[in-house]
């Protein structure tokens, strides 16, 4: 080999190295397109056509004998308008099922955020059909712009406008907890005339998935056009049943694992006060806090808290919406149990009441199991959860609130969020576009570790820094010095 | 969707990620190419592609550069493709290398990725990117001397601030 060659062969190796090393966002299998996506298979060749319907129309043939009895009982496609026809088994005058009744506001319809999970609305006059079936039709045909209806601040709708007598759901099948809706279309694909691009595409999967799963019980939908024909929004074939988690835009649904707080079980009696906010800290976050009448005095004796998760049963629990976070607060008291109604997506509810052994019980009713977060904070001692935040400033139990992504900042800026790291360190660095180190400091979460604290730095970028850098916030290991957690925000300084 | 195809995934997804990144410039559609790849993979069927990784890349550098000249904003975008090292030097020449990398003209960042990082012989690369066999060796030269350029001015301009 020529000098010549061998050194292009060591370049072409550093560069290798250094392509091997880009950071990327890695998207897991269970999200990628292969899973999510709905894969179309190339066409059978004739025999094998042959052979498939064949081994259909056998398991029709047996399915339909070891099933028949539990079939006929199953409802069938349902015209969201229309009424079943009498048939001579059933009473000359049916009587409709009693409507579902729920303290929550389930006259709802969702739109799309740019980069944040999808914001319900209030729309008057839908979703109070007497069947689920029609809820669910009523709730999607408000999403046509036509309806009259318009997108809350900060939220878009790309659901396209066209004549509703053109496009419109055709039928709804409910089977258990998932519901089937078929549109009709004008024209194959006509879904995603307005939602071109992956974002716009995504972003409409969402309006149409919260919207269609707001109905209680139902936690996947199969949306079909023009017959049973999968539908496409632009790139996007929604081939397979969606639920919320499938489409919500975060990396990870939220931990099903308990949270400990690690504090005291025993101890005085405390009294405790909650808050909750919805999009004030950080857009697409609610947070529930809990205040106790501890000062700081005495940190290591806060009452022990402990949070679980758990699948909501919308029919026996109505205020609970699809998942719900339940915080045991141990020798604690509030004096205003009971339950309160907050239907801000992802809040729907806060239930408080005594718990055993004089613990204090709340139960948070959230739409969907977005990542989730518990922190420890002092004077007075306070517990806060945390629920989503804008997915791409959020790493495991880690997330960076403030600025958020793509914000335009000045030189002096404020950075926080909410940390769960070793010894509560917490790295913050600013890099340019080339990659160069503009600021690397280091400050301390108000607690660690399980639950975090939360951390605050201000820092001054050099006078010669402007347009684009990106803020990371870090930890490091303690084991080996590697990146153990990464959260990387683009800003622009002006 | 069978363990196979997880397989494929777990296998491919990364390297055809990262590749991806380093020739289109934009995270956003390298991670759009890539899954489109592989979901074109797997509408094509396994058996039917002969080598798996190389047919990827294509595929998927296809995908980037279409959706590169759709939305032209490729400079704005590569000011925040990250890396990341151990020390601020090698971190510094990986950053060089990668603008380096983003300063040649489409087919050449192709080819230099398929040849040093996805190691494809200059037969495989003319035959999957419908290259001339005998251009491939003056393409790659090209391109290597034109990074060791920009690669070297980016050091010497580093050297003189600090």
């Amino acid at each position: 080999m020529t000098d010549e060659r061998r050194d292009d062969e060591i370049l072409g190796r550093a560069l290798a190295r250094a392509v091997e090393t880009i950071d990327v966002n890695e998207t897991p299998y269970e999200r990628s397109r292969l899973v999510v996506r709905p894969l179309r298979r190339p066409m059978l060749p004739v025999w094998q056509f042959a052979a498939a319907a064949a081994a259909v129309v056998l398991a029709v043939a047996i399915g339909s004998w070891l099933a028949s009895p539990r079939q006929a009982a199953e409802p069938g496609p349902v015209a969201p308008s229309g009424s079943p026809s009498p048939t001579p088994s059933q009473p000359a005058t049916p009587t409709p099922p009693p409507p579902f009744t729920s303290p929550l506001d389930h006259q709802r319809v969702y739109f799309a955020r740019d980069g944040l999970p999808p914001v319900g609305m209030h729309v008057a006059g839908i979703g109070t059909q007497a069947t689920a079936e029609e809820r669910i039709a009523s709730r999607l045909g408000a999403l046509n712009p036509r309806s009259g209806v318009t997108p809350p601040s900060g939220a878009s709708n790309a659901y396209p406008s066209e004549d509703p007598a053109v496009l419109k759901v055709s039928s709804v099948r409910i089977q258990g907890d998932q519901a089937t809706v078929d549109f009709q279309l004008p024209a194959s694909g006509a879904m995603g005339r307005s939602a071109k691009g992956s974002a716009a595409s995504l972003g409409l999967a969402q309006q149409l998935v919260y919207t269609a799963t707001e109905e209680p019980g139902i936690r996947r939908v199969l949306f079909t056009e023009n017959g049973g024909n999968p539908m496409t929004i632009d790139q996007l074939v929604l081939d397979k049943p969606l639920s919320r988690e499938d489409v919500f835009g975060y990396a990870s649904a939220g931990s099903t694992s308990a949270a400990p707080g690690h504090g005291a079980t025993t101890g005085t009696t405390r009294t405790l006060i909650t808050r909750t906010t919805v999009d004030q800290v950080a857009l697409g976050l609610a947070r529930v806090v809990i205040e106790t009448d501890q000062k700081k005095d005495d940190p290591e004796t806060y009452p022990d808290f402990n949070v679980t998760v758990a699948q909501n049963d919308e029919s026996s629990n109505r205020v609970g919406g699809k998942w719900r976070l339940v915080v045991t607060v141990a020798h604690s008291q509030d004096r205003t149990t009971g339950t309160k109604i907050i239907d801000a997506t992802p809040l729907r509810s806060l239930v408080a009441s005594a718990g055993p052994s004089g613990s204090v019980v709340y139960e948070i009713g959230l739409d969907d199991l977005r990542p989730w977060r518990t922190a420890l904070l002092y004077d007075p001692v306070r517990f806060v959860i945390d629920i989503g935040g804008a997915p791409s400033s959020i790493f495991k139990v880690n997330a960076v609130y403030s600025p958020a992504p793509g914000a335009s900042v000045g030189r002096t800026f404020t950075v926080s969020g909410i940390a769960n790291n070793f010894e509560a360190n917490v790295v913050v660095r600013v890099r340019d576009s080339r990659g160069t180190d503009v600021f690397t400091g280091n400050t301390t979460a108000t607690n660690c570790c399980e639950p975090g604290g939360s951390f605050e730095l201000t820092l001054t970028l050099p006078g010669s820094v402007s347009g684009n850098v990106t803020l990371e916030v870090i930890e490091f290991s303690m084991r080996d010095g590697s990146v153990a957690q990464l959260i990387r925000v683009p800003l622009t300084v002006r | 969707m069978t363990d196979r195809w997880r397989e494929v995934y777990d296998r491919e997804y990364p390297r055809l990620l990262r590749a991806l990144v380093a020739i289109g410039r934009d995270p956003a559609a390298a991670e759009d190419a890539a899954q489109e790849a592989l979901v074109k993979a797997h509408r094509t069927g396994l058996d039917r592609i002969e080598r798996l990784s190389a047919w990827l890349l294509v595929v998927g550098t296809r995908e980037v550069f279409r959706r590169a000249r759709q939305s032209r904003r490729e400079r704005e975008v590569w000011a925040t493709v990250p890396e990341r090292g151990n020390g601020l030097d090698t971190v510094a020449d990986r950053a060089d290398l990668l603008e380096a990398l983003g300063q040649l003209p489409e087919r050449q960042r192709a080819v230099v990725v398929a040849r040093y990082y996805y190691g494809l012989s200059y037969d495989e690369i003319a035959e999957h990117f419908e290259i001339k066999s005998g251009t491939v060796g003056a393409t790659l030269h090209q391109a290597i001397e034109r990074l060791r350029q920009i690669h070297l001015a980016g050091r010497l301009a580093r050297g003189a601030m600090r």
